[in-house]
This record gives structure tokens, sequence and C-alpha cells, in this order.
């Protein structure tokens, strides 16, 4: 194309310039937060551990999405990062008595470390199942460690991890964690936005919808699934560090299958590769069975009902139902 | 075989998949600006001869040398940012983008350049403009051969590789994809091909070559005005 003369045609800078939703998106990330701050004063405690609960699975549904939507690897190595998270920010708690707030991005790199090793088998080539059931069996080998590792883990009875504290401020009340939640959230979900609407999230984008034309147009794709895993591993180990806050215990039964099941369906019920849908997914997956909480017994029926439902009306997850309502859910991970 | 301005020279390639050697001993070259044909009966070893320029194939023995740097064994990725640049058969496009994203990735290593390349494509092929927002997997076989080149494009190539493209078209998409062929070398892009329609492979081409067993069995010049008959049987025979 060297001797291609510039035409006199505007169709070169189309898709540059900010459409109007991709602008209107980021105010909907500071606005739904602002919105949320009065909630404390409205909820008692057990309503506003669970609205905190919700903000423990935004992370850790941001972060799974990455590898199985925004990369489209079937790759179940989430709750392995989500337990090293929790036992990190509890073991250095409770052994080195670091303040929680101290653990947190130690917890994050440790889950960012876990990511790179979860890497290995899909970096080697492997695909699909058998990568479903290498990762989930990676998962379980590190609940073998937690149980194992007596000393440092507690064995199955788990281990306390001490009350909450940034900068040297206790945070006794589910109310205060919230705040603090708040912000980690907010700052997952904004991060990761800027990660998937850069070249980065590009490169995601190609290499799911066909790898071996990404590689053929020089995108270095080895590289780029580390780093999927990599942040993966990061956001959801952050995750991992607000669950030991929250729960006050970190024990190995807390990282099981169920744990991976209930994270699967917050994915695919919020929407695959939908950063919308993580948010949404984590609330409705959360929330729920909070609501059938007055039909005993009925309870997980009409919880494993909604999901049936949801997934077989909106493929593409709860976030193509607010798509449909208004352009500022749309996100596809694909502009300038 | 190799002239003083070859680009690309192999030599002794060995190649195949697992435990099944296909290439056994491939020597050809292609100079500045040539168009080369690779014509064979089916499974004498031409696309595998493209995926291993490429970098798709490893080549267990042999020597690839582009521009005088050595490729043979390189990452795909690192090859194409060389300017070796291949349009496979199965196109590999992005179904799920639209013309333009599939464009704009062709250009994922030109980095600033984009705005340019782009337009120089759409001059190449209006009717890519016209549906620059159409997404990939709903356009007809023609149309996506024409992005697939068009985002080869986009890459500013050295050298392009065509695996077949006129390969399941339409006789009406055959000729146009003969006269953009055509454009491309009048702008002195290198070529190597693999192509079933020996018309069209003939009315392209400067240079063939016929694969037979993983080697090259025999070369000729084009303009030596070899009949396509005497060709076939040459190929087949």
């Amino acid at each position: 194309m060297t001797d291609a003369a510039p035409i006199a045609n505007p169709t070169g800078k189309s898709g540059r310039s900010k459409p109007p939703a991709a602008r209107q998106r980021r105010t909907l990330f500071w606005a739904v937060p602002l919105l949320l701050l009065p909630l404390p004063l409205f909820l008692d405690q057990y309503k506003q551990y669970v609205a905190n609960l919700i903000l423990v699975y935004v992370p850790v549904a941001v972060g799974f999405n990455i590898v199985i939507g925004n990369l489209g690897l079937l790759a179940f190595s989430n709750v392995a990062f989500f337990g090293i998270g929790a036992y990190a920010s509890g073991v250095l708690a409770l052994k080195l008595g670091w303040p929680w707030w101290t653990t947190i991005l130690p917890a994050g790199l440790m889950g960012a470390l876990a990511g790179c090793t979860a890497s290995v088998p899909a970096l080697r080539g492997v695909r699909l199942f058998y990568l479903a059931i290498m990762t989930l069996a990676f998962g379980e080998l590190l609940r073998w460690v937690y149980i194992r590792w007596v000393p440092v883990t507690g064995g199955s009875f788990g281990m306390s991890v001490p009350q909450p504290s940034v900068l040297g401020w206790t945070l006794s009340t589910e109310g205060q964690k919230f705040y603090v939640f708040l912000v980690l959230a907010v700052l997952a979900v904004v991060l990761t936005d800027r990660i998937l609407r850069s070249r980065f999230g590009r490169a995601f984008m190609a290499i799911k919808d066909n790898e071996l034309a990404a590689a053929a147009m020089g995108i270095p794709t080895d590289r780029y699934i580390l780093l999927a895993f990599a942040w993966s591993g990061f956001v959801v180990g952050i995750g991992g560090s607000m669950y030991a806050a929250l729960v006050g215990h970190v024990t190995p039964v807390a990282f099981d299958l169920t744990e991976l099941i209930l994270e699967f369906a917050v994915v695919m019920v919020g929407g695959l590769g939908s950063l919308v849908g993580s948010v949404v997914g984590a609330a409705v997956i959360t929330a729920a069975p909070e609501f059938f909480r007055g039909l005993p017994g009925a309870q997980e029926l009409l919880f494993g009902v909604l999901i049936v439902l949801v997934i077989l009306f909106l493929p593409r997850g709860l976030a193509s139902l607010l798509a449909r309502l208004h352009p500022i859910f749309v996100d596809r991970h694909y502009r300038d | 075989m190799a002239t003083p301005d070859a680009i690309l020279v192999a030599r002794g390639v060995e190649a195949g998949y697992a435990k099944k050697q296909i290439l056994f001993g491939l020597d050809f070259s292609v100079s500045r600006s040539e168009v080369v044909a690779l014509l064979g009966a089916n499974g004498s070893g031409k696309s595998t001869a493209l995926n291993t320029v490429s970098g798709f194939v490893r080549p267990q023995a042999g020597s690839i040398r582009f521009e005088g740097a050595e490729i043979a064994g390189k990452a795909p990725h690192r090859i194409f940012r060389l300017g070796v640049v291949q349009v496979s058969q199965a196109r590999d496009l992005f179904s799920e983008m639209s013309v333009e994203e599939n464009l704009r990735l062709g250009a994922w290593v030109r980095g600033g350049e984009v705005a340019r390349l782009l337009d120089g494509v759409y001059q190449s092929f209006p009717r890519l403009a016209e549906r620059r927002r159409q997404m990939v997997r709903l356009m007809s076989g023609g149309e996506q051969q024409m992005v697939a080149i068009g985002r080869a494009l986009m890459a500013d190539p050295r050298i392009l590789l065509l695996d077949e493209p006129s390969g399941g078209l339409a006789p009406s998409f055959v000729a146009e994809i003969a006269a953009i062929i055509k454009a491309l070398k009048a702008r002195g892009i290198a070529m190597l091909i693999i192509e079933q329609n020996i018309k069209l492979a003939l009315s392209v081409a400067d240079r063939f070559l016929i694969l037979r067993d993983g080697r090259v069995s025999q070369q000729h010049d084009v303009k030596a005005g070899m009949r396509e008959e005497e060709i076939v049987r040459r190929i087949y025979l």
C-alpha cells in the first residue's frame, strides 16, 4: 500500500472518535457508586452484609469474566485465585500482624502469580475441556494445600482473620466495610474497563474470535494470554482479600466446586464478556437467595429456575437486556 | 535458483505434522516484485510450504531466509512483523467483527499509520468501504476474500503468501480476485501463490513451481508459454 494516496474521504477517521455511549459509560462507573453512598443508612447489619458480599463478588466476577468471556478460554482457575487472595490476606494479617489494608495488594499479587501459573497449560496450547479439567485440578490442588499445610493455613478448620482496618481505623461495622469495598470494586471495574478498551482488550477480542488469525496478524497471543490470566488473578485475588475481611474466617470449604459453580453462574447470568454483566450478575446471584428466604424449602428450587430462565431466554445474560434498554450498557470492548 | 535480488529463499526445508513428514527438502526462491505460483496435486505440500514460511508449521530442517535474515522456526507474529503476510485458505477472518475492525487488526503492528492504510484499502476496495460496518460472517465468500486481502494489505506487506485466493468462489469473483492480484503485482508486491485454477495462476504469475511429494520437481517461466494441458499432465502424471 505504499503508493495509495490518501483520499478525501472521512472513512479513515471513523471509529476513532469515541462514540457517545462510551463516554456516557464512564459516567456510569462513577454515578452508580455515588448513588449507592447513602445505602448503609437504610440497611440493617444483615442486609448490609449481603450488599458487601455483592461488592466482594464484583471483582471476582470481573476477573473470571476476563479469561472466560473476553479471552474466550474455558479456564476455571478463578476459585484458586479467590482462595489464594483470601489466604494471603489472612496469613499476613494473622501470622505477621499486618493491618488488613496493607494485605490487599499482596493478595492481588499472589493472585496474579497464581494466574501466571494457571496459564501454563493454556500457553502450551491446551484448550476447551482439557483446559477446563486442568484448571479445575489446579483449584483442587490448592484446596489440598489449604487442608494439609496446617501450620500456615489452619487446615480444615481454617483461620480467623483479625478485624480489618484501614490506616489505623478499624472497620467494626458492615457499613464501614461497605465504603472501603465500594472503592475497591469501582477500581476493579474502572481499571479493567481501561484495559479492555486498550490494545490489550483488542488483542483479547481477536484471540477469542480467532486465535490463529490473531497470531497471523502479528499479535503475540502467548503474551496476551499470560497477561489476561495475571490480571484476572490480580483482580480475583483482591476479591479474596475482601472476602477474608468480610467473613473474618477463611476455610478450605469456601473455595470448593460449589463456589466455582456459583461464580460461573454469576458470569453466565450477568453476561459472558460483559463488564456490566459481571456487576449485575454479582448483584443478582448474591441477592436472589435473600428474596426467596421467606419460602423455606423452595429457596434452592427458585434460585435454580431463575438461572435456567435467564440462560434460556437471555443467552448473553442480563447485560444484553440492559443493552436493549439503553446504549449506555452496551459494552463491546473494541474501539480506539 | 536464487537470483541476487531474491527476497525469500528456502533451502532444503523439511516439515510436517507430528510424525507425518510432508516436505522433503523444499528449495525455492522469490525475487523482489516477482509473483511465483506453487502448483501441485492435493497432498503435494503446497499449503504446508506456505505455512512453514509464515511460521505456523515449524520446519524440522533446512533454512528459510527473508531479506537475508533466517526466519525458519520463528514464531508467526515475528515473521509477520518482518512483512511476510499470509492470506490463508480458510481466510482466518475475525467473523464476529466488522469489516473495519478486521482491517484495523491487520495493522496491529503498524501503530499510528492506520488511517492512511485504511484509506488505501478502501480506495482499492470500494465495496469494503460501503460495508465497513457489516459483520464479516454475514458476507459472501468473495467479499470475505476481499476482506482477507485488504486486511493483509493493512500490514504493508513485503511479500504476500496467498493460499488459493480463488478457492470456492463464484466465477465473477474469480475474475475480480485476478484483477486485484494483478493490481497488487503492478504495485510491486512480491507474491507466492497457491492456486488450483491454473488459468488464473498463469495470468498473474511470472514463474511457476510444480510440487511433488514435498519437493519442487520442476519450475518454469510463464513467458515460455507452456500449454495448460501440459502443465496439468506434469502435475498429475
